[in-house]
């Protein structure tokens, strides 16, 4: 009994997984610039292999299992926002563009920060 | 009705569906780009599409020894974006500042290259922009010539070792 419940949370989880991977890549098909994309591709994609990874930890059941996926998912979401940030902050300084439509750019050091 | 392990089994198979999707999907991203940052978080997402898989295959298999597999390569794929954003930093410019400044300002000087920097400028305001590209735009001078004066030699004196090193 308490198996098959196991069974039945870990298939949601894969599939609640798997959709959150595929929201990502639509982000980072329909956002319209790096610093958005960047949102999708850390926030959701972190989120999607890490509900995979608590599927596994959920079907197998046994300690060493278990131990290391968390341990896997602790690392990344450790990792991906730092990784993110990174790269968002070497973009900006090296000068690619905020899309047209962004409201506010708080890094601007010329007092404008509304926009162009 | 079905089995548990049915239901299993079939949200194995819808979610490597998924997976595949959204991998050919960013591995269209990465060749498509259009920047060089774009492609870096696609293949940040590639790494994180790649762990969605091993996990999937671990439980469809039974090997959970490909969890060791999942995090080594979480560790590698941190790694190499950390890598990529150094290298971004250290390039020291946009696609766009390439397609203006290559190769013809090779060595002249920075009084011929001012007007080129003030090109740029027009061109980023006219464009699909929001702001003119200067590079280290933190720490420059608040008056307009100064400002760009001081932005035009920071810019020859960063780049200026990867320069001489092409010719």
């Amino acid at each position: 009994m308490i198996d098959d419940i196991a069974t039945i949370i870990a298939a949601i989880l894969i599939l609640v997984g798997s959709v959150f991977s595929l929201l990502a890549v639509v982000g980072l098909w329909r956002l319209p610039d790096i610093y958005t994309r960047m949102h999708a591709a850390s926030k959701a994609g972190t989120l999607g292999s890490g509900l995979l990874l608590i599927a596994i930890a959920v079907y197998s059941g046994d300690g060493p299992t278990v131990s290391r996926a968390i341990a896997g998912v602790i690392f990344f979401l450790l990792t991906a926002p730092i990784s993110a940030h990174l790269l968002a902050k070497a973009a900006y300084a090296v000068g690619y563009p905020l899309a047209k439509i962004s409201v506010a750019d708080d890094l601007r050091d010329d007092g404008n920060n509304n926009g162009a | 009705m079905m089995s548990p392990d049915d239901i299993l089994q079939w949200s194995i198979q819808i979610g490597l569906v998924l997976l595949s999707v959204s991998f050919l999907a960013t591995v269209m991203r990465v060749i498509v780009g259009p920047t060089l940052p774009d492609r870096i978080i696609a293949l940040d997402l590639l790494v994180a599409a790649a762990i969605g898989f091993i996990a999937i295959l671990a439980i469809k298999t039974g090997f959970t020894l490909y969890l060791d597999i999942a995090i080594a390569l979480g560790l590698v794929g941190f790694l190499a974006t950390v890598a990529f954003a150094r290298f971004v930093l250290n390039r020291g410019r946009t696609e766009e500042d390439r397609a203006e400044h290559r190769p013809t300002d090779l060595g002249k000087s920075s009084a011929t290259r001012l007007p080129g920097e003030g090109s740029v400028s027009a061109t980023a305001q006219n464009a699909d922009i929001a702001y003119p590209i200067e590079p280290m735009r933190q720490s420059d001078a608040p008056s307009d010539k100064s400002g760009k004066v001081k932005s035009a030699t920071r810019r020859r004196s960063a780049p200026t070792k990867r320069k001489d090193s092409k010719t």
